[in-house]
């Protein structure tokens, strides 16, 4: 049996109000994956200084965080939950 | 998403009356939509369980001036029950817009900073545009539709146990914050001296279908602790906050969820204390920044959300101020304090509360 073109994810925002279902391909990295969920979650790449707003995504299966170099493939399962965490600064 | 078949524009002047132009602004109608969906479950009129399916955003035009001027628009929220609601949210909705706006005419030389403006705004009719796909990527991600996590509870009972700390609008969701959530943040603002230090919210979202009424209960709050940056006006939430935040949430065991943050702002500590002005001094600790409305509306985007700030200040001493989405921007708002107890039959003495309308929110 070949292994699977794409997986399913279960993402969620910071403060679990928001839920997403993202179908993933197995070959993607993570770093790929995160941009393109990003951008549909419409999340803010930039804080209202111009500065980039950087996401980590914490795999709760593992109560890890995920590396942008990992492949999703190899350390991801089919429905896996991530949460998209924000590094955000208040003033 | 949201569908809107008019595109607005704001026709700026001096505060003496000169033309400035008319400038296209573009609106972000989702804290609207998710704010008129809320009001709708609290009037009853939404069911609790169902999830916003369409919304449609048209202008309310001035009855005196008439086309194209608007005095506010009107929403229609359909859930995916097929339930409906109509609401109204006042012009005041595109004073962020106005901030965009009046930056770009300073940069642009039109006006100096802290100059007073007018605006008015006016609606053409347009192409609707909510609806313009994202580029198709080998990535697909929907939104899954989420109803309120809401718990059975009797409004009349926890506001019994509580005193009102301002007044709160009557289209805000009432609140009510338990005292040792408030003392929690003042112990670690002033334990931090200047530097800012925050935490999150949490606790139940409560339904009243009695009433009927949704309401908050803030039971207790999580702190940021070493995990986050602090600095004299800034406060970092990395990765490693949110995973702690989320780990002491899972080990209290309580069904509580996040409602929103807090944060302190104590840096006139150091900016004010050579300053000879401190006897006659009004200044207030107590706002949302710019920054702070932006991490609200990133990490806490959903409707009854709110945000505490824990000013402090040389001149007026440590102060509470509570901000929430009102019409869908972040706006000051009065909550009720609920009581504090140890279980043992015996209250602990009650400290007054001293609270001030937070300044320099959204514009709501």
């Amino acid at each position: 049996m070949g292994k699977a073109e794409t997986i399913t994810l279960r993402v969620q925002d910071v403060s679990e109000q928001r839920e997403f279902v993202a179908d993933v391909p197995t070959e993607a990295t993570w770093g790929e994956a995160m941009a393109s969920i990003v951008k549909s979650m419409q999340l803010p790449t930039n804080t209202p200084d111009g500065e980039e707003t950087v996401y980590t995504g914490r795999l709760e299966r593992q109560g890890r965080h995920l590396h942008p170099s990992e492949v999703v493939g190899d350390v991801l399962q089919n429905e896996d939950r991530i949460v998209m965490q924000p590094e955000i600064t208040a003033g | 998403m949201v569908k809107n078949c008019y595109r607005y524009t704001l026709v700026v002047y001096r505060e003496d009356g000169g033309p400035l132009g008319q400038y296209p602004v573009e609106v972000d109608w989702g804290p609207a939509s998710a704010w008129s969906h809320l009001a709708g479950i609290r009037q009853g009129r939404l069911s609790p369980g169902g999830s916003p399916a369409s919304a449609v955003v048209e202008p309310v035009f001035d009855t005196r001036s008439g086309q194209p001027y608007v005095a506010g628009v009107h929403l229609v929220i359909v859930d995916d029950q097929g339930e409906r609601f109509e609401t109204d949210v006042p012009v005041s909705y595109f004073a962020p817009a106005a901030d965009v706006v009046s930056e770009a005419l300073c940069k642009e030389g039109f006006l100096k900073a802290g100059e007073l403006f007018r605006y008015v705004t006016c609606a053409y009719p347009g192409e609707d545009d909510g609806a313009a796909p994202l580029a198709r990527t080998s990535i697909s991600v929907e939104e899954v539709a989420s109803p309120l996590p809401l718990r059975e509870a009797r409004l009349q009972t926890c506001t019994e146990r509580s005193e009102p700390i301002l007044t709160t609008d009557e289209v805000d969701i009432p609140v009510l914050v338990r005292r040792e959530v408030l003392r929690e943040a003042a112990q670690l603002s002033r334990r931090a001296g200047s530097l800012e230090t925050g935490g999150i919210l949490i606790g139940h979202l409560d339904i009243d279908r009695s009433v009927p009424d949704v309401f908050l209960e803030v039971t207790a709050q999580i702190p940021v602790g070493s995990h986050a940056r602090s600095e004299l006006t800034r406060l970092t939430f990395t990765a490693d906050t949110w995973s702690a935040v989320r780990d002491a949430l899972s080990l209290r065991k309580k069904k509580e969820i996040m409602l929103g943050w807090w944060h302190s702002h104590s840096y006139m500590k150091t900016t004010c204390k050579d300053c000879e002005k401190q006897q006659e001094c009004k200044a207030t600790a107590c706002f949302m920044s710019y920054a702070d409305v932006a991490l609200h509306k990133t990490c806490f985007p959903k409707a009854y959300s709110v945000a505490l700030v824990v000013g402090e200040t040389l001149c007026s001493g440590l102060s509470w101020a509570l901000f929430g989405y009102r019409y869908g921007l972040v706006s000051s708002r009065g909550f009720h304090l609920m009581k504090s107890g140890d279980g043992s039959g015996k209250a602990e003495p009650e400290e007054p509360v001293t609270s001030m309308k937070g300044e320099r929110d959204d514009g709501g």
